[in-house]
């Protein structure tokens, strides 16, 4: 089989404890695959669902290293708790992404996207033209306090019209989440969440258009071929997936 | 030669699939490379008495040899002996599948005894479905629990002559189950997480480990891709060799 040139919008490069062998295993497994970079989004789940200025500190100080020791293949970005102070947030923006020159923000389960504690996150991902990838999940028994829905991320996205939003996991978001923010052309949906279950690719191309859709693992909870595997079986043109793959996250990003 | 040992046809309510007509789940599978696939009726899995969706498959496949029917079994249905003699004159394959879950009994349930015992007679495996979805993206109104592996440990342990093919079991799963037990083999679709199948060879044995898609639940093309983790005659095991071992198929011709 042919591999079409990837780029992964949502890899963790470490997931837990910090380790140079797991970094090498997702290299590897990168390449065999075709994926030339991979956007290290941290260990987010290391220091729990609400982690302090300082566990946040350490888990983007882990992500700086990684994409010094290997920027050929990583591009970093800022992960943030929006329940942190503000100016720790302010600082911690300017550090990542002004400093270090992280692309995008990542952010987890702490607040809900709707909060107006993102606000400040919103402005200075704006300040700094980087898109926020948010988790986000429809979950058949419910979501944790403070996980987002799609619900959340189109209100964030009809408050912030000029910052690019990427819903993650949009296996999990599933046809109501792609619905919910159809509408708002500054949401992007990554391809992650769950098993690859057919469908919900064509589903967002028919109704969001390829352009707005990015290739994203979930490394290492998730492999390389699974994931992969959703772009190639998609019953969509090369054209599109070469967009999904590759072309649509080098334009968002700026690294083409 | 592949044989996919998970592949389904037929109507979900919750997923609407590519593959609506047997001549392009045919033609799908042709195109993957796939010799032979073991396909179940989809319908039989919500059905109580699940006999007619077996012989309608058995009528809606005839045409296609590369889509081999399996026949779906109730144990509680006391009329389940029957139903293997009847099966047995109808299919070419010497498998039966359950689904405990959607059927509503516990592996350890009186039902499974004399079901086992008959299997045992005919030298009929068993396949045991897991689950069909991610438990966190089933229909809110119709959420059904996997299937727990300890039951399959324990079915396994009091049947030690039964073959038992358990599918959809995650890769944490299945090396418990496979290195708790003789007679039991996993198929590959819904392991996952990176390296995944290098990583589980490292723990259980090749022999244990069968080719399946999950098709059309999940894309053909995951599963294909996972397979191209691994080499020579690892490889040629899982694709076809285990498979046909343990239905007792000897030489399988290309084209069934």
């Amino acid at each position: 089989m042919d591999l079409i040139p990837a780029i992964d919008i949502h890899a963790h490069p470490v997931l837990g404890k910090y380790s140079e062998k797991a970094i090498e295993t997702c290299m590897r497994e990168a390449r065999n695959f075709n994926v030339l970079r991979m956007c290290a989004v941290g260990s987010v789940s290391f220091h729990g669902e609400n982690p302090g200025e300082k566990e946040v500190q350490s888990i983007n100080g882990e992500t700086i290293e990684i994409v010094k020791q290997h920027p050929e293949i990583f591009t970093g970005f800022c992960f943030l708790n929006p329940n942190n102070d503000k100016t720790f947030i302010l600082e911690e923006t300017e550090r990542c992404i002004k400093k270090e020159g992280f692309k995008g923000i990542k952010l987890w389960v702490a607040v809900k996207a709707s909060d107006r504690k993102l606000d400040i996150v919103m402005e200075q991902a704006g300040r700094y033209g980087v898109p926020v990838l948010q988790h986000t999940w429809y979950k058949a028994m419910g979501n944790r306090f403070g996980e987002s829905t799609p619900a959340d991320i189109a209100c964030l996205a009809s408050r912030f019209p000029k910052v690019n939003i990427i819903m993650a996991h949009v296996g999990g978001c599933g046809i109501r989440g792609i619905i919910d923010i159809e509408k708002f052309a500054n949401v992007y949906v990554d391809t992650s969440g769950s098993q690859p279950v057919s469908g919900i690719v064509e589903f967002a191309a028919d109704r969001l258009g390829p352009g707005r859709i990015l290739f994203g693992s979930d490394t290492p909870c998730r492999s390389f071929p699974s994931q992969l595997g959703r772009i190639y079986g998609a019953e969509i043109n090369m054209r599109a997936k070469k967009m999904i793959l590759r072309e649509n996250g080098e334009t968002l990003l700026g690294i083409k | 030669m592949i044989i996919n040992t998970n592949a389904a046809f037929g109507f979900w309510p919750f997923q609407r699939f590519s593959q609506d007509t047997p001549g392009k789940m045919s033609a799908h599978f042709k195109s993957e490379g796939i010799s032979v696939s073991l396909v179940s009726s989809v319908e039989a899995i919500l059905a109580r008495d699940p006999d007619i969706y077996n012989r309608e498959i058995v009528k809606k496949l005839k045409k296609y040899p590369n889509l081999q029917p399996v026949m779906v079994i109730n144990p509680l249905l006391a009329d389940c002996r029957e139903r293997l003699n009847d099966y047995a004159r109808l299919t070419k394959i010497n498998v039966v599948k359950i689904y405990p879950a959607y059927h509503s009994y516990a592996l350890d349930s009186e039902c499974m005894h004399p079901f086992m015992k008959e299997l045992r007679v005919r030298q009929t495996a068993l396949m045991v479905q897991a689950r069909i979805e991610d438990d966190r993206s089933q229909f809110p109104s119709m959420r059904v629990p996997s299937v727990d592996t300890s039951d399959i440990i324990r079915l396994a342990q009091k049947y030690p002559a039964n073959s038992i093919v358990c599918l959809c079991l995650s890769k944490s799963e299945a090396v418990n189950v496979l290195k708790s037990t003789e007679n039991v083999f996993a198929d590959i679709s819904y392991m996952d997480g990176l390296n995944s199948i290098p990583d589980l060879l490292m723990q259980v044995p090749s022999e244990k480990i069968v080719f399946g898609s999950h098709t059309p639940f999940l894309y053909t093309a995951s599963a294909r891709l996972k397979m191209a983790e691994i080499s020579g005659e690892e490889k040629e095991k899982i694709y076809s060799g285990n498979i046909s071992s343990i239905l007792d198929w000897g030489d399988i011709p290309e084209t069934f």
